[in-house]
């Protein structure tokens, strides 16, 4: 109701003010999302910048959820390493990822991923997966999960860790049966807030310096063109990805842990 | 310590547990000194069923836990059988958080089994013979979080027994469920106890339940926790509680409680 309401509403004042350049009908921005394949600038598709934000997205979050679970169930077990990164922990958590960027491209520079390995053009999607854009990403991405697994490994409750104990469980088996199964909720809680939060980086990323392709760059450059239905259709599809990550993950969640919510 | 005397502190042929001069003291978050055992003397015997009785805060759950090897004694020692081992000997049956909540029946029974290295095969069918012998073979698929506290506690005696204790610590496991359903697992208790050769040491604070079950009572006092009574309970089972000899144990273990405080 309140979205028909709101597309009306943006269908009239778009007809009232008649600024297309500015203000485009929806009928406009439709338009561009019915055809996604549709070059634009030179720079691609809409479709393709999209999957080129995938991505980066997903090469970046699964290098977060690698180093940010082992962390975070390495210091969550032993205290002794906990002191001893935590304040580390503390100054790099409120960095915002995008911070990173100068940094990035110092180290970096515009070295894309198969470049990393020897190979100067794969003419494949990686090629437009710059290695400082992971790096950005991977800040975004490790925070929430390093600190959801490191909550879930210290909120274990200490009766299960007695009980698998008294049933012959020595420590490596604790771990694996007791301390992994038991924070496996909190894990993937930090992957849902993880990936929210790449996906939130990689468009603020693609807008910067460095930059030549990507969502977030298609929009920025159709913004100095002045070709506003396709900054709109690209915003209306960072928006449904999002939404469509999120979902996927909490699904995934449900399917995984009939369990969750119901500890006894 | 004379306490390391061998031919007073080992266990004889048929006694599977001692403890001797059992100490332990608690420093609270403000501090304070809390003494919880003082000087505890307990032996338990091969297939015996002993109760452990005594207030709230006597520290019977800290006793339970030493010699349970999750606390450690300040003072005195804790002796077993030749070749006991801990680990393979004990199980543990606790009041509350008694099974893994992400593990079906089947698999919360098969744990011990399952860290044992038994292969899988192996340990479901025993798993699934014990959930068939505590009532619950149509659940082994279902998950903790959906059976009541009473069901709970029949999978958690299950995946106690599967790894074949000698000694089974139990700490108010009924403590917790309503009236009809503590009575229909005392008397399953009793019905499994009765086919093994394992002893059991309970703990309870329920009067009544320490006479239904043991064949001794060993009555705490108020903290600090000492031993101060020792009470054999032979009355043939099963044991009828409206009965004279019944009602005559009661009285003995109530004043044994309320004489000390």
């Amino acid at each position: 109701m309140v979205p028909a309401a709101l597309l009306v509403a943006w269908f009239f004042g778009a007809r009232w003010i008649d600024q297309p350049w500015l203000y485009p009908s929806p009928v406009r921005v439709a338009d561009q999302l019915a055809h996604p394949l549709r070059d634009h600038f030179g720079l691609g598709s809409l479709a393709d910048n999209t999957l080129i934000s995938l991505v980066r997205v997903l090469i970046g979050f699964t290098l977060a959820a690698l180093l940010g679970v082992t962390l975070g169930l390495g210091l969550g077990c032993v205290s002794a390493l906990r002191g001893l990164f935590e304040p580390l922990v503390e100054i790099l958590r409120p960095l915002c990822p995008i911070a990173w960027l100068p940094f990035a491209i110092a180290v970096f520079k515009l070295q894309t991923l198969p470049q990393l390995f020897g190979v100067a053009h794969s003419r494949t999607i990686f090629d437009h997966v710059q290695l400082g854009m992971i790096f950005i990403l991977f800040w975004g991405g490790f925070f929430p999960i390093f600190t959801c697994t490191l909550d879930g490994v210290r909120g274990v409750r200490r009766n299960y860790l007695s009980l698998a104990r008294m049933l012959g469980a020595g420590p490596w088996q604790r771990f694996l049966h007791v301390f992994l199964p038991a924070s496996l909720p909190m894990i993937l809680t930090g992957f849902r807030q993880g990936l929210g939060l790449c996906w939130f980086v990689i468009i603020a990323a693609e807008m910067l310096p460095g930059s030549d392709s990507g969502i977030g760059y298609l929009l920025l450059y159709a913004a100095d063109l002045c070709a506003m239905d396709v900054v709109i259709a690209s915003m209306v599809i960072i928006g449904v990805i999002g939404a469509l990550l999120n979902f996927t993950m909490r699904a995934t969640m449900q399917a995984f842990l009939r369990w969750h919510g119901k500890e006894i | 310590m004379s306490a390391t005397d061998p031919n007073k502190s080992s266990p004889t042929s048929d006694q599977v547990l001692i403890a001797r001069q059992v100490n332990k003291t608690f420093f609270s978050t403000s501090g304070d000194k809390v003494e919880a055992l003082r000087a505890v003397d307990l032996s338990v015997g091969r297939g015996e069923f002993v109760v452990l009785i005594g207030p709230t805060g006597c520290g019977k759950t800290t006793l339970l836990n030493i010699l349970g090897g999750l606390d450690s004694p300040d003072g005195g020692e804790i002796r077993f059988a030749p070749g006991f081992r801990r680990e393979d000997g004990l199980a543990y049956v606790f009041q509350h958080y008694t099974l893994f909540p992400w593990r079906k029946l089947l698999a919360n029974v098969a744990f011990g089994l399952q860290m044992r290295g038994v292969p899988r095969r192996r340990r479901n069918a025993r798993a699934r013979d014990l959930l068939q012998r505590v009532g619950l073979a149509d659940f082994e698929r279902a998950y903790p979080h959906e059976l009541s506290g009473g069901m709970r506690q029949r999978v958690a005696l299950a995946q106690a027994l599967a790894v074949e204790p000698s000694v089974l610590l139990m700490d108010e496991p009924f403590g917790a469920l309503d009236d009809a359903t503590r009575k229909d697992l005392q008397q399953l208790l009793i019905d499994l106890w009765q086919t093994t050769s394992m002893s059991v040491l309970f703990v309870t604070h329920n009067i009544d339940e320490a006479v239904i079950l043991a064949s001794r009572i060993c009555v705490l006092s108020g903290r600090p926790g000492r031993v101060v009574q020792d009470i054999p309970v032979s009355l043939p089972r099963p044991r009828d509680h409206l009965a004279q000899p019944f009602t005559d144990r009661l009285l003995i273990v109530r004043q044994a409680l309320y004489s000390d405080t």
